[in-house]
């Protein structure tokens, strides 16, 4: 799964520790989802979402069976 | 600036090192009782749960901080446990395996490392886990 995570601290001028934070949890956490290493549970997205005010649709962008048939 | 995440790690730290100072008393004590006064039956089990006792508050300290941590860091945890578990049990039922085969005498302090060997692993396993993810 991508993201704009990324995009969008960079906006808002947030440090990931700022992001993190935010969100109650490490800064690594951040990190592994801005990277794409790591794909927040449900919660943990809408959360996200919710800190940058937006749908979690407009944060996370599912992977398309393309990307999944590379990824493998 | 101390975030909370290092703050519930430096407590961890703090609980896991009290539990285990506390142990580094108990085994001499538990050693001591044991050759002084011989004890059996109920006696010698409840001497020799002197030190599971420690060991206990640790597996304590541990599971609260699993419980505080983050969802990311408690999956890096959860896998690492995993691994050490498959590498410790199929370690130990293969050389259970060879000990009968071979005719091995096994010394009844040998599962004394099973623990040991448990956390030694995970910790292991926490480096290589972690990397993953990172």
């Amino acid at each position: 799964m991508k993201n704009r995570l990324k995009v969008l601290r960079a906006e808002r001028d947030w440090s990931q520790a700022d992001l993190a934070e935010r969100l109650g949890v490490s800064r690594q956490t951040v990190n592994s989802i801005e990277t794409g290493k790591y794909d927040p549970s449900l919660p943990l997205a809408f959360a996200v979402a919710a800190v940058f005010g937006l749908r979690i649709e407009d944060v996370f962008i599912p992977a398309t069976a393309a990307d999944a048939k590379a990824a493998q | 600036m101390v975030c909370e995440d290092q703050k519930s790690w430096r407590r961890y730290g703090v609980e896991f090192g009290g539990a285990m100072a506390l142990y580094t008393i108990c085994v001499p004590v538990t050693v001591m009782i044991s050759e002084r006064y011989e004890p059996e039956g109920g006696a010698a089990l409840a001497v020799a749960m002197i030190p599971v006792i420690p060991t206990m508050l640790a597996f304590w300290a541990f599971m609260r901080q699993f419980w505080r941590v983050d969802e990311l860091q408690r999956r890096v945890v959860s896998e690492a446990v995993v691994v050490a578990a498959a590498v410790v049990g199929f370690g130990s039922f293969a050389l259970g395996w060879v000990a009968a085969v071979a005719g091995w005498e096994m010394e009844t302090g040998a599962l004394l490392w099973v623990l040991p060997a448990l956390i030694m692993v995970w910790g292991v396993a926490m480096f290589f886990v972690k990397r993953r993810y990172s």
